[in-house]
C-alpha cells in the first residue's frame, strides 16, 4: 500500500478505550485516593490552626496568634538549632553505619553476611523506650556499664561517655534507625551492576576511591530519599529527646507540640502552627530532591545490559572485614540486646552480679504472656503491618511509576502529597485523623480500620522515598523494550517493573511492617476495645511501672519479627535476579 | 464529558443522603432523661438500674487505670452482673480526656464512665459534658474525697512520696521534710519527674505565694535531675543513676520494695495527694450500666479488689495493705478544679524553674 | 512501508527548547534496509524513537504498513505495543530476572492473542536458532557474554514476525572484531527475512556496509538521502562530505565545462576537473571534495599538465595503506595511497585527481541548508 492519497490510506481513530490510556485513568485514580488520605487530615489540621482551644463547651475564636507564636518566637531559635543539629547528626550517622554495612553484605564476599542483615534489623524492631533505656544502662556516666567497664579496664577515674549530651541523642537515634538507611541502601546496591565499580578497580582506584565514586555516587538518588526520610524523622521523634534530652537540658522542636498538645486546654491550633514548620522543611527537602534527581537516566544502575551481580573478592580482607563487622555489631547491637535480656529476667534492674544471678526469674514472660486479650492484639498488630506495608508498597510503586516516569502533567504535585505525611507528628496525625472520621460519615472510628488508614497515611512517604529511588535506578528502555514487545502497561507493570523493583518493595515492606508494628503516637488515640495493638500494650506496660516484663515482651517481639525478616530476605534472594 | 458531571452530582447526592441518615443513628439519652437516671434517689434505685442494664447489656470504661488492674475489676463487676459486658479503653489520663472530649465534639458518644486522674476527669466536666450523679456509695467518703456539685467521687489514691536508693543513701541521710531537700549534700542529685506541675501546684496552695517561690527557687538551684515519666524515674533509683527523688507514687515504691529492691521511701509531710476519681459523661449510651459500675467500684467491696491490686483506696472504711501506704502521715489532696483554672501560671512556673534550671 | 513526512519533535528543557527533529521526511520501502546515520545529537534517534511510538511527535505524520500511526493534524497515536513492530535496544533491555527462553517469549504471551504453548515453544526455538542461540534457553538471560545478549535482543525483536525492525545502535556496544561478524550476520539475517529494517547508528562503516538507503541526519534536519556510494560518491553538501570518511575540501570558483560532463574548478593552488551540481553555473563558489583515496601522487612528469606541486609532510604506515600528508602551499591535503610508497617528509612530488570522483558543492552561506 504505498498510495498517498488519503482516501488509501487507512486511518485508524482509536478507540474509546485507547483514547482513555490508563496512563491517564491510573494517576487520576491514584491521585485522588493520595489526596484523600493526605490531603484531608492536613486540611482539618490547617483549619484548626486559625481557632483558639475550644473551653468549657466554648467554641474557639477565629485568631492569627498561633502563627504569630509559632513563627516569631524567638526563644525558639535556640531550640530550631536544637533540633536541627539534632536531626542532621542523626541523618549522618545513620547513613553512614546503614550504608557502610549495606555495602559489606551487598557488594563484597565477607563471611556470615546473611547473619549481619537480620543482626543489623534489630536496632529498628526493638521498641524505642527498650532501646533508649538499654543504652542508659549502658552509657549512663553513673551507672552505665560501659563506662564502668572501660573505666575498670583502663584505669580512668572519670567515666569516657556521657549519654546525657547532643553526642549521646545523636548516638541513640542515629543507631535506632540506621536500619532504614541499611534497608534502602542493600536494596539499590544489590541491583547494581558490578562492571560499573570492577571498571573502577581496575583503573587503580583504590577500594575506597572506588566506594566513593562509583558505588556512592550512582546511588544518589537512595542516598537523598535516605537522608530526607532520616532528616525528618530527627525532627519528628519524640522520646529520646524527653528520655534524654530533657536531663540535658537540650529542648527541641517536637516538645513543643506536644507541650502544645497535652498542656490545659489542649491547644491544637498552636500545635498545628508548629507543624506548619515542619511542613515547609519537608515541602523544601523534597523539592531539592527531585531537582537533584531530574535528570533520572542519569542514575540507571539496573539497565538491560545483562548484567551478572556479583561481589567484589576482598581476598584476605574478608576477613578482617568479619572481624570487624561482628565487632562493630556487638557493640552496636549485641550489647542492648544483652542488656534487655538481663533486665528481662529480673524482678528489678541491677549490674551484673553474683546476688543478681539469685534472682533470675521468668515471671515477666509469664506476665506477657497471661495479660488480657495479648493474643488479639498481637494478631491485630501482625494484620495491621503486614496489611499496610502491602497497600503502601503497591501505591507507592505505582505511584512512583506516575512521578519518575510519566509525562502527566502536574505529578510533581502527586509526589508531595505522597509525602505530606512527613510533616505529622503521630500524634498530630492522630487527632487530625480523629476530627476527620468523626465529622465525614465514613464509620471507621473505633474500628480497626481507622487503625489501617493511619498507618497507610503515615508510612506513605516511606514506601515512596524507597519505590521512587528504585525506580529511577531501573533503565527506562527494559520498560520500553515490553512496549516495544507489544505489552500494555498493566502487564509491564506486573512482569518487568515489579520484579525489578522487588528487592526494594521487600524493603520497603519489612521497614513498614515493624514500624507499624511500633507505632504508638497515634495509634493510642485510635485504637479501641477489638482494636487493640501490641505498641499500646508495651506502652501501657511502661506507664505503669513494669518496664522489666515490658523488655519481655520486647524481645518476644524482636524475636518474632526477626524470623520474618530473615523470611522474606531468603524468599527474595530465591526469586529475585539471579546472583 | 456530560456523562461524567452526571455522575459527580449523583455521587454527591447520595453521600449527602447517607450523611444525614448516618448522623440520626446513634441516638443517646440526652438532657433531662440522663439527668433524671444519674439523679434517681428513690428506694427502688437499684432494681431499676438492674433493669435498665439488663436491657443494655454492655458498658464501656474510660480509664488511665493499668490494664492488669481494670481487668480483674471489671471481672468482677461482670461476675456480679453477667449480663453486662464491659469494654475497657485504657490509655494515659490526659489522651484518655483528649479522646473523650474529641468525641464528644464529633459528636461520637461511646464513654459510659471515666476514671481517671481528678484532673484529667475535671478537663471532660469543665467541658460541659459531665453530668451530676447520685450514688449511695458517696456518703462514706469525706469531703475532700468528692466532688461537691456531684459530678465526681474519688475511687483511689496516688501520693508523691521521697524514694531513695538504699545503697546509695543511708537512713541516716534520707529527707525527712520539705526543707532537708535543699540541704547542699542534694546538690545534684535530686531526680524530679519532668510532668509533675500538679507537685509544684499544691505545695503553692498550701504554703502560699512566698514561702512557696523561695522554696522552688532554692530547689531549682540545688540542679535537679529531669526524667520523663515516673516509671524511669523509679527505675533509675533503683539502679542508682537517681539517688533520690520527691516525686515518686508510693505505692510503686512499694511494690519494688517487696521484690526486695533496694529502694525505701518515706512522705514529707504534707505529701501530695492525686486523686483518681469516676465520673459519668453525660450522653453515656448505657448510663443504668454506668451507675452500677460506679456504685461498684466506691462500694467496700470494689475498693477491696483495688487494694488486693496494691492501690491505695480512697474508700476511708478499707485500709491499705499495707496500711502504712495512706495511714501515719497527712496528705494534702487536690481540688481538680482549681489546679486546671491556675494550669497555665502552674506550667509556667515549673517550666522555668525546674525544667530550666540552669546547670 | 514506512512513511515518515515532516515530523517535527521539539523537547523543553529548563534553559529553553531544544528542536530534535525539524521537518524530518523520509520514506523506507518494502523489505529494505534502511539506516538513519548522523552525529550525537542529530535525531537520529529520536526519529527512530517517534517511528517506534515511544516519543510523542509534536508534528508531522508517520506511517506504518499503509496505516497512520501518528499524526498531529488528525490527533492521533497509537502507542508503542499496538504497532507491529520489533526494537532492539542499545542497551540491549534484557530482561534480568528471566531465563533466556522467557525473554523471547515475553513478545508472544504479552500481547493481546495468546498462543499455545505448544506455538510459543516453536516460534521461540525458532527464533533462537535464526540468531544461533539455541540450546541457551533455559540460561538466565544475565549469564550471556555480550555478543550472546546482543542476539538475545534480536531474537526477542524478531520472534512476533513483525512488519518493522528497529535498531538503536545494537552494535556500538562490541569489540571491534564482532562488531564486523555481527554486521555481516544481520545483514544477511535482514536479507533472508526481507523484513523491513529502520538502523541508526553514528558509525559510518556499519552504514555503508549493511544498508540499502542512507539517511544522513545533523541537527534534525537530513542532510542527504542516498545508497551508499551515493552518500559516499556524490555528497550533496558540506556536512555530509565532511562526515562520511575523511575528505579533502578545496574551495574554489566554477570556470567552465570541460568534455565528459565535468567542469573545471579554478582553485588558488590550481584547477580541478570534477562533477559539479546540476545547478552549478560559472563564478559560482564551490568547494571541491576530494577522497583521499583518489588523489595520484608521482614524482615525476607523468601526472600531466594540469598537476598540482606538492610536498610530502607526515607518513604514516598503516599496514593495508599509507596515510601521507601533502601540503600544496598553504592547503594540507590527505592522502591514501597503496602501501608500497615510501617517499619521506619533505620529499617533491606532483598530485593529480580523478576528475570524475570529485564532487563539487556549493559553498553555504553560514545558515543555509540544502536537503
Amino acid at each position: 500500500m504505498n498510495g498517498t492519497a488519503p482516501a488509501t490510506v487507512r486511518v485508524l481513530r482509536p478507540s474509546l478505550r485507547a483514547r482513555l490510556p490508563v496512563q491517564l485513568l491510573l494517576p487520576a485514580g491514584i491521585a485522588a485516593i493520595v489526596a484523600y488520605l493526605t490531603l484531608l487530615p492536613l486540611i482539618f489540621l490547617l483549619y484548626g490552626t486559625f481557632f483558639t482551644p475550644t473551653v468549657g463547651g466554648q467554641a474557639g475564636t477565629f485568631t492569627l496568634q498561633n502563627y504569630l507564636r509559632a513563627y516569631t518566637d524567638r526563644s525558639a531559635l535556640p531550640i530550631m538549632a536544637n533540633s536541627f543539629v539534632f536531626a542532621v547528626g542523626t541523618m549522618v550517622v545513620s547513613l553512614v553505619i546503614g550504608t557502610m554495612l549495606a555495602w559489606i553484605t551487598e557488594r563484597t564476599n565477607t563471611p556470615l553476611r546473611g547473619l549481619f542483615f537480620a543482626v543489623s534489623l534489630v536496632p529498628l524492631i526493638i521498641p524505642g523506650i527498650l532501646f533508649t533505656l538499654s543504652w542508659i544502662f549502658l552509657l549512663s556516666p553513673r551507672i552505665g556499664l560501659l563506662n564502668l567497664w572501660i573505666m575498670r579496664l583502663l584505669g580512668l577515674s572519670a567515666p569516657p561517655f556521657d549519654i546525657y549530651s547532643i553526642g549521646g541523642m545523636i548516638w541513640v537515634e542515629a543507631l535506632h534507625w540506621s536500619p532504614i538507611a541499611y534497608l534502602m541502601m542493600s536494596a539499590a546496591f544489590r541491583s547494581m551492576d558490578p562492571s560499573l565499580e570492577e571498571a573502577a578497580l581496575m583503573s587503580g582506584s583504590g577500594l575506597a576511591g572506588t566506594f566513593y565514586h562509583v558505588t556512592l555516587k550512582l546511588n544518589v538518588p537512595t542516598l537523598l530519599g535516605a537522608s530526607l526520610l532520616l532528616f525528618l524523622r530527627g525532627l519528628e521523634t519524640f522520646e529520646v529527646p524527653a528520655i534524654i534530652g530533657l536531663p540535658a537540658g537540650i529542648h527541641v522542636f517536637t516538645s513543643r507540640i506536644y507541650l502544645a498538645i497535652k498542656s490545659y486546654p489542649s491547644d491544637f491550633g498552636l500545635a498545628g502552627s508548629y507543624s506548619t514548620i515542619l511542613l515547609v522543611m519537608t515541602l523544601t527537602g523534597i523539592f531539592l530532591y527531585g531537582r537533584i534527581t531530574r535528570e533520572a537516566s542519569r542514575f540507571a544502575t539496573i539497565t538491560g545490559k545483562g548484567f551478572r551481580p556479583h561481589v567484589i573478592d576482598l581476598g584476605i580482607w574478608k576477613y578482617t572485614m568479619a572481624t570487624l563487622i561482628v565487632g562493630y555489631l556487638a557493640v552496636m547491637v549485641v550489647l542492648p540486646m544483652f542488656v534487655l535480656v538481663w533486665n528481662s529476667v529480673l524482678p528489678f534492674y541491677q549490674r551484673p552480679s553474683v546476688q543478681a544471678l539469685s534472682m533470675l526469674t521468668i515471671d515477666n514472660y509469664t506476665f506477657v504472656l497471661k495479660l488480657p486479650k495479648t493474643t488479639r492484639a498481637v494478631i491485630n498488630s501482625v494484620g495491621l503491618s503486614m496489611g499496610s506495608a502491602t497497600i503502601v508498597m503497591v501505591m507507592t510503586s505505582v505511584i512512583a511509576w506516575i512521578t519518575v516516569r510519566s509525562r502527566v502533567p502536574g505529578r510533581w504535585l502527586l509526589d508531595n502529597l505522597t509525602s505530606l505525611p512527613l510533616i505529622f507528628p503521630g500524634i498530630v496525625m492522630g487527632v487530625a485523623l480523629i476530627w476527620v472520621y468523626l465529622t465525614l460519615p465514613i464509620p471507621i472510628y473505633g474500628t480497626i480500620w481507622i487503625l489501617l488508614v493511619a498507618y497507610v497515611t503515615r508510612y506513605l512517604p516511606y514506601g515512596m522515598r524507597t519505590s521512587s529511588a528504585a525506580l529511577l535506578q531501573v533503565h527506562r528502555e527494559l520498560e520500553e523494550a515490553a512496549e516495544t514487545s507489544g505489552a500494555s502497561w498493566g502487564r509491564t507493570f506486573r512482569s518487568i517493573i515489579l520484579p525489578l523493583l522487588q528487592p526494594a518493595l521487600l524493603a520497603g515492606w519489612i521497614y513498614v511492617v515493624i514500624v507499624s508494628i511500633r507505632e504508638l503516637s497515634s495509634s493510642i488515640l485510635l485504637w479501641g476495645p477489638g482494636a487493640e495493638v501490641l505498641s499500646v500494650y508495651i506502652f501501657d506496660l511502661w506507664q505503669t511501672g513494669h518496664p522489666q516484663e515490658l523488655s519481655a515482651l520486647g524481645l518476644m517481639l524482636v524475636g518474632f519479627l526477626l524470623v520474618l525478616a530473615m523470611v522474606l530476605r531468603a524468599l527474595s534472594q530465591r526469586y529475585g535476579v539471579q546472583h | 464529558m456530560r456523562i461524567g458531571r452526571l455522575k459527580i452530582w449523583t455521587a454527591a447526592a447520595l453521600v449527602l443522603v447517607w450523611a444525614l441518615v448516618a448522623v440520626q443513628a446513634g441516638a443517646t439519652p440526652v438532657g433531662s432523661s440522663m439527668a433524671a437516671i444519674a439523679m434517681y434517689k428513690g428506694a427502688d434505685r437499684q432494681a431499676r438500674l438492674e433493669a435498665g442494664a439488663r436491657q443494655e447489656g454492655a458498658l464501656m470504661i474510660y480509664t488511665s487505670m493499668d490494664l492488669e488492674e481494670s481487668q480483674p475489676i471489671l471481672e468482677v463487676f461482670m461476675k456480679k452482673y453477667p449480663y453486662i459486658r464491659g469494654e475497657v479503653y485504657r490509655a494515659p489520663g490526659e489522651d484518655v480526656a483528649q479522646k473523650l472530649i474529641t468525641e464528644y465534639r464529633g459528636r461520637k458518644y461511646l464513654a459510659d464512665v471515666f476514671e481517671g486522674t481528678g484532673i484529667d476527669v475535671a478537663k471532660m466536666i469543665k467541658e460541659t459534658y459531665g453530668q451530676a450523679f447520685f450514688t449511695p456509695r458517696a456518703g462514706a467518703y469525706p469531703r475532700q474525697a468528692k466532688d461537691p456539685k456531684g459530678f465526681w467521687v474519688a475511687t483511689r489514691y496516688n501520693i508523691l512520696v521521697a524514694a531513695w536508693n538504699t545503697n546509695v543513701v543511708s537512713d541516716a541521710d534520707s529527707p525527712r521534710t520539705y526543707e532537708d531537700l535543699l540541704n547542699p549534700r542534694w546538690r545534684g542529685r535530686i531526680g524530679i519527674e519532668a510532668t509533675d506541675q500538679v507537685w509544684l501546684g499544691t505545695l503553692l496552695e498550701l504554703w502560699g505565694e512566698a514561702k512557696a517561690m523561695e522554696f522552688f527557687r532554692q530547689l531549682s538551684a540545688q540542679q535537679p535531675l529531669i526524667r520523663t515519666g515516673h516509671t524511669l524515674l523509679a527505675e533509675l533509683i533503683v539502679a542508682g543513676e537517681v539517688p533520690m527523688s520527691p516525686t515518686i507514687y508510693n505505692h510503686r515504691s512499694e511494690r519494688l520494695k517487696s521484690r526486695r529492691a533496694p529502694i525505701d521511701w518515706r512522705p514529707l509531710q504534707p505529701a501530695v495527694a492525686i486523686p483518681h476519681v469516676i465520673g459519668l459523661p453525660n450522653r453515656a449510651p448505657h448510663p443504668h450500666a454506668a451507675l452500677l459500675f460506679i456504685d461498684f467500684l466506691l462500694s467496700r467491696e470494689g475498693q477491696q479488689e483495688l487494694v488486693k491490686l496494691g492501690r491505695i483506696p480512697a474508700y476511708p472504711l478499707v485500709n491499705a495493705v499495707p496500711a502504712y501506704l495512706n495511714q501515719g502521715f497527712s496528705y494534702k489532696v487536690i481540688d481538680p478544679s482549681t489546679f486546671l483554672d491556675k494550669y497555665q501560671r502552674y506550667d509556667a512556673l515549673w517550666q522555668d524553674m525546674i525544667i530550666r534550671a540552669r546547670r | 512501508m514506512v512513511k515518515v513526512q515532516d515530523l517535527v519533535k521539539v523537547y523543553r528543557t529548563g534553559r529553553g527548547s531544544v528542536v530534535a527533529c525539524d521537518r524530518v521526511s523520509f520514506e523506507v520501502e518494502d523489505g529494505r534496509f534502511f539506516t538513519l546515520l548522523g552525529p550525537s545529537g542529530s535525531g537520529k534517534t529520536t526519529t527512530l524513537r517517534c517511528v517506534a511510538g515511544l516519543e510523542r511527535p509534536d508534528g508531522g505524520q508517520i506511517e506504518l504498513a499503509g496505516t497512520v500511526v501518528s499524526s498531529d493534524q488528525h490527533g492521533i497515536f497509537i502507542p508503542p505495543n499496538r504497532r507491529d513492530i520489533g526494537m532492539v535496544f542499545q542497551s540491549y533491555a534484557i530482561w534480568p530476572h528471566m531465563t533466556v527462553f522467557d525473554n523471547v517469549a515475553f513478545p508472544l504471551r504479552a500481547g493481546g492473542h495468546r498462543p499455545s504453548s505448544g506455538e510459543v515453544m516453536r516460534r521461540v526455538s525458532q527464533a533462537l536458532s535464526t540468531v544461533r542461540l539455541e540450546g541457551l534457553q533455559d540460561r538466565p538471560a544475565t549469564k550471556l557474554s555480550g555478543g550472546q545478549q546482543q542476539r538475545l535482543a534480536l531474537a526477542r525483536a524478531l520472534v512476533r514476525e513483525p512488519t518493522l525492525l528497529l535498531l538503536d545502535e545494537p552494535l556500538s556496544n562490541l569489540d571491534a572484531k564482532l562488531r564486523e561478524q555481527m554486521r555481516l550476520e544481520l545483514r544477511q539475517l535482514q536479507r533472508t527475512l526481507r523484513i523491513t529494517t529502520l538502523y541508526v547508528t553514528h558509525d559510518q562503516i556499519e552504514a555503508l556496509a549493511m544498508s540499502n538507503v542512507v539517511a544522513v541526519m545533523h541537527e534534525g534536519r537530513i542532510m542527504q538521502i542516498g545508497t551508499p556510494r551515493e552518500i559516499y560518491e556524490r555528497p550533496a553538501n558540506r556536512f555530509v562530505a565532511e562526515f562520511i570518511g575523511s575528505m579533502n575540501l578545496i574551495p574554489g570558483k566554477i570556470a567552465g565545462s570541460v568534455e565528459g560532463g565535468l567542469w573545471r574548478v579554478e582553485t588558488p593552488y590550481g584547477s580541478i576537473a570534477c562533477v559539479v551540481p546540476p545547478d552549478g553555473r560559472p563564478a559560482t563558489d564551490v568547494l571541491v571534495s576530494v577522497r583521499p583515496e583518489d588523489i595520484v601522487v608521482v614524482d615525476d612528469d607523468s601526472a600531466g599538465k594540469d598537476a598540482w606541486d606538492a610536498s610530502i609532510g607526515q607518513v604514516v604506515f598503516l599496514g593495508e595503506s599509507v596515510d601521507c600528508r601533502l601540503a600544496v602551499g598553504d592547503l594540507e591535503l590527505r592522502a591514501r595511497l597503496h602501501p608500497s610508497f615510501v617517499k619521506r617528509r619533505g620529499d617533491r612530488v606532483r598530485l593529480s585527481f580523478r576528475a570524475d570522483r570529485c564532487v563539487a558543492i556549493r559553498l553555504e552561506p553560514p545558515d543555509t541548508e540544502t536537503a
